[in-house]
C-alpha cells in the first residue's frame, strides 16, 4: 500500500468505507426492532456520507479538508467490543459503531507512517481524522445516552 | 386713606436687598438627603418580575407590565414594575420587600413636567437622570420584611439512619408548616418551571389559611401523586423560588408533603375531584409508574374506563424500585396508587406486555393506548471482566431491597456513577452495614445527582473517589478488583460537561467486594411490534411525541422517561396529564368524525 499511487489510496478507502455500508446494512436485517434500525440507518448514512467524500476527493484539492486528531485514551480504547446480534442494546451499536471508526482510524494512522510521499500523507491524515470525528460522534452520544450517570 | 396706607408697599422694597428665601436651584443648592426616599430605580438585570412590590403597594401605584427586550424565561416572569407617581407615597416598602434587591431609591424629588402621562413609567427600563445616582434610600443591611431563613425539617442523625430503612425525613408540624409557608411571596415564579404546572402558591396559601383539603384538592388538579411527590421530588421549582435569591428558598416539597401527610387516604375521595359521567371509550395503559397512573387518574376523571398494565407485582415504577423506602416509604406510595385505583381504575399487574399479552392485543382491543414504561434496563460499564458474578447493578440491588430480599454484598462496595441511582445504591449499601466507596468519572461539582444525596450519602460515611475511569474488572477469587485510571478533565466548552480522558500513566487497583455498575439506564422497546414501531417514531431509543404525547401513530400516546429527555416523577406526571387531555382529544374528535 505505500507504494501505491494516489487514486488508488482513495480507491482502497472507498472499498473499506463501502465494506462499513454493507456491514450497517447487514446490521439491520439482524435486528429484530425499529428502535434498533433506526439508529443503524443512521450510521450507515454516515458511512455512505464518508464514501462520497472520498469520491469526491478524486477531482478535488486536499487542502480545504481538515484533519481531527483524536484523543489517545479515549472510551473506545477500554471498551469492551460488542457483538452483533439481533437483541443489540443502544450501547451495544454504539460500541460497534465506536471500536469500527477507531480501528479504521488506526489502520489510516498506520498508512501515513509507512509514506514519504507528501501527498499521500496529506491523504492518510485526512482520512484518519474523518474516522476519528466519527468515532467522537459515538463516544459523544455514549456520553450523554448511555452512561448520562457517570 | 391715612399717609401709612401710601407708604406701607414701599416698604416691601427693602427686601430686594436681603437674602432670597426661595432655592433658586434646588436640585444642586438643596439636595436630597442622602437616605431620601426620593424616584425609583431599578435593576433590570437582578429584577426577577416577582411583583412582590406590587402586591404589598398599598396605594396600588405598582403595576407589572411586559418591557421590550425583557423576556419571559423559567425564572423571570418578564414582567416589571410600572410606577404610577400620581399614586406613590413614597413609602419604599416595596424596596424593603424586593426579592432581588434590584429596587432601590434616588435622593432626587424634582421632576418637571406639563405632561401627566410621564410620571408612570417603568424604572430602569426608561433612562431618568438620577438612574446612576448612588444616594437615596436602600434596605439598611440586616433589615428584611422577608423571613429569608427556611424552617429546619426534623431528619434522622446519621448513625440513626443506617442500619434500618426508616423515613429519614420526618415531616413539619403544624406550626412549623405554617411558619413555612409564611415566607412565601405568592409571586407563582414557581409555577412556571414546576413540570406539571402546580398551583404551588395556591397550595401554601391553603396551609397559612388552615385549609387543607383545599389544598390537597389542588394538588390533585395537576398532580395525583402527592405523598410521593411530598417526598422524591426533583423541586426545580425551589431553584427559582424569588425568595430564595437574597435567603433560602421556600421547601415547597415538604409543604407538599405536609399537605399530603395531614389528610388520610380515605378522605381523599370527598376532597379530590371525582369521574365524571361515564364515556363509552376504553383505554389502555402500559405502565403503572407516575407517568402512567397520571394518564389514567386524569382520563378516568374525565369517565373513560382504564385498564393498566404493569410488568411488576406492584405500582410505582421507578418511584417504587429505584427509590428507596427510607426516602419514599412504600405505604405513601402505595396512599397515592390506592386513591388512583379506587376511582375505577383496572390495574392488572405481573402483565408484561408482548410477553404475557401481545402489543397488538392491546391495540386492537382499545380504544387508545398510552405506554409509560420507563427505562428500567441498567447499561453495563462496557469494560472487561464485568461479568464478575461480583458485580452487580445499582438498580438490581434497589429492586431486591424493595421485594424483601436482602443482596449479599460483602463488606467493601464500590459503586460507579454519580448519578441519584448511584447514591441510593451506596446509601442503601451503607445500610446493610458495608464500607462504600463511590467512583465517579467527572469532578464532584458535575454529578447529576441532587446535591442532598450527595451530603447525605457524605454524612452517612460514603467515600468519594471523583475523576476515577473504569477501566477492567479483575478476578479475585470471591472478590472482584476494579482497576480505574485517574482522569484529565478536558473543557468542551459554556454549557458543557467536561470531557474525562483517561491518564494511562496513572492507573489503580482497588478490591471489593461487590462493585455496582450504576452509570444509566435505557429500554429495549423491544414490546413494540416492528410494524407499529415504524409508525410511532423511534429516534435514538426514544420515542417521538407531540406536545399531548401524541406519536405518529394516532391511537399510540407515550411519555416520562422513554420519551422525556427530563427524566424524574414530576415529569413523567405532566405528561400523563397531557396525554389524557390529548386521547381525550383524539377520541372526542374521533366521535365527531363519526
Amino acid at each position: 500500500m505505500p507504494q501505491a499511487n494516489y487514486e488508488e489510496i482513495i480507491d482502497f478507502a472507498i472499498k473499506r468505507e463501502k465494506e462499513a455500508v454493507q456491514f450497517y446494512t447487514e446490521l439491520e436485517h439482524i435486528a429484530h426492532f425499529a428502535s434498533q434500525k433506526e439508529l443503524l440507518a443512521e450510521i450507515r448514512g454516515m458511512e455512505e456520507g464518508h464514501v462520497k467524500i472520498l469520491e469526491n476527493l478524486k477531482n478535488k484539492s486536499l487542502e480545504v479538508i481538515k484533519s481531527h486528531p483524536a484523543p489517545k485514551f479515549s472510551p473506545s480504547t477500554y471498551l469492551v467490543e460488542a457483538q452483533p446480534a439481533a437483541d443489540m442494546t443502544y450501547q451495544d451499536i454504539l460500541i460497534i459503531g465506536m471500536k469500527r471508526e477507531d480501528r479504521s482510524h488506526a489502520l489510516y494512522e498506520e498508512l501515513r507512517q509507512q509514506t514519504d510521499n507528501p501527498k499521500l500523507i496529506e491523504t492518510f491524515e485526512m482520512l484518519a481524522g474523518e474516522e476519528s470525528k466519527h468515532k467522537r460522534f459515538f463516544e459523544d452520544l455514549y456520553d450523554k445516552y448511555v452512561q448520562p450517570d457517570n | 386713606m391715612s399717609l401709612k396706607d401710601i407708604l406701607s408697599p414701599l416698604t416691601v422694597w427693602r427686601r430686594v436687598a436681603e437674602k432670597p428665601y426661595t432655592v433658586i436651584d434646588p436640585i444642586n443648592d438643596r439636595p436630597g438627603a442622602p437616605r431620601y426616599r426620593g424616584f425609583h430605580k431599578n435593576d433590570m438585570n437582578t429584577c426577577i418580575g416577582c411583583g412582590t412590590c406590587e402586591t404589598i403597594c398599598q396605594n396600588a401605584a405598582i403595576d407589572m407590565v411586559p418591557v421590550e427586550g425583557v423576556d419571559t424565561t423559567k425564572e423571570d416572569s418578564g414582567l416589571r414594575p410600572k410606577f404610577d407617581y400620581g399614586r406613590c407615597c413614597w413609602c419604599a416598602l416595596c424596596v424593603d420587600v424586593c426579592t432581588t434587591s434590584s429596587l432601590s431609591m434616588s435622593n432626587e424629588y424634582i421632576w418637571v413636567d406639563t405632561d401627566p402621562e410621564v410620571f408612570r413609567f417603568v424604572a430602569g427600563a426608561e433612562e431618568k437622570p438620577w438612574d446612576n445616582n448612588e444616594l437615596g434610600y436602600q434596605r439598611a443591611e440586616g433589615y428584611r420584611l422577608l423571613d429569608l431563613e427556611r424552617e429546619e425539617m426534623p431528619e434522622l442523625e446519621p448513625e440513626e439512619r443506617l442500619g434500618s430503612f426508616i423515613e429519614m425525613v420526618q415531616g413539619y408540624s403544624a406550626e412549623q408548616a405554617k411558619e413555612e409557608a409564611d415566607r412565601c411571596v405568592d409571586c407563582g415564579i414557581c409555577v412556571a418551571t414546576c413540570p406539571a404546572h402546580m398551583d404551588i402558591p395556591g397550595y401554601i396559601r391553603s396551609i397559612r389559611e388552615g385549609d387543607i383539603n383545599g389544598g390537597l384538592a389542588l394538588m390533585y388538579e395537576t398532580n395525583p401523586f402527592p405523598a410521593s411527590c411530598g417526598r422524591v421530588c426533583t423541586h426545580r421549582c425551589e431553584d427559582v423560588c424569588s425568595v430564595g435569591h437574597t435567603g433560602d428558598p421556600l421547601a415547597i416539597r415538604w409543604l407538599k408533603r405536609y399537605i399530603a401527610d395531614q389528610a388520610e387516604q380515605r378522605a381523599y375521595q370527598a376532597i379530590a375531584a371525582s369521574a365524571e359521567d361515564e364515556r363509552p371509550e376504553h383505554v389502555a395503559v402500559i405502565g403503572a409508574g407516575p407517568g402512567g397512573l397520571s394518564a389514567a387518574y386524569y382520563l378516568r376523571l374525565l369517565g373513560y374506563k382504564v385498564t393498566v398494565f404493569e410488568a411488576e407485582s406492584h405500582g410505582g415504577g421507578m418511584l417504587r424500585y429505584g427509590i428507596p423506602e427510607y426516602r419514599l416509604p412504600y405505604d405513601q406510595l402505595d396512599k397515592d396508587i390506592e386513591f388512583i385505583h379506587s376511582l375505577g381504575v383496572e390495574i392488572k399487574y405481573n402483565s408484561r406486555v408482548n410477553h404475557d399479552l401481545p402489543f397488538h392485543k392491546i391495540y386492537e382491543d382499545y380504544d387508545a393506548v398510552f405506554f409509560s414504561t420507563g427505562l428500567p434496563d441498567p447499561y453495563t460499564l462496557g469494560v472487561e471482566g464485568e461479568d464478575h458474578p461480583r458485580v452487580i447493578s445499582g438498580i438490581s440491588i434497589l429492586e431486591d431491597v424493595t421485594d424483601g430480599k436482602i443482596p449479599e454484598l460483602g463488606k467493601t462496595v464500590a459503586v460507579v456513577g454519580g448519578g441519584n441511582v448511584a447514591m441510593d445504591a451506596a446509601r442503601t449499601a451503607r445500610r446493610l452495614g458495608c464500607e462504600v466507596t463511590v467512583l465517579y468519572r467527572r469532578r464532584e461539582v458535575d454529578m447529576p445527582a441532587d446535591i442532598e444525596e450527595i451530603v447525605e450519602a457524605k454524612e452517612e460515611g460514603v467515600t468519594f473517589i471523583t475523576q476515577a475511569i473504569p477501566v477492567r474488572v479483575e478476578d479475585r477469587g470471591k472478590q472482584a478488583a476494579f482497576v480505574w485510571g485517574e482522569a484529565r478533565m478536558e473543557d468542551q466548552g459554556e454549557g458543557k460537561r467536561p470531557k474525562p480522558v483517561l491518564q494511562e500513566d496513572k492507573m489503580h487497583t482497588d478490591v471489593f467486594d461487590t462493585i455496582v455498575p450504576a452509570i444509566g439506564q435505557g429500554t429495549s422497546l423491544d414490546f413494540i411490534p416492528e410494524d407499529l414501531s415504524d409508525k410511532i417514531g423511534i429516534v435514538k431509543y426514544k420515542i417521538k411525541v407531540g406536545l399531548h404525547g401524541e406519536t405518529g401513530e394516532p391511537k399510540i400516546f407515550a411519555g416520562g422517561d422513554i420519551a422525556n429527555p427530563t427524566k424524574d416523577a414530576i415529569s413523567a406526571i405532566a405528561d400523563g396529564h397531557r396525554a389524557a387531555k390529548g386521547i381525550d382529544a383524539y377520541l372526542q374528535g374521533k366521535k365527531k368524525e363519526a
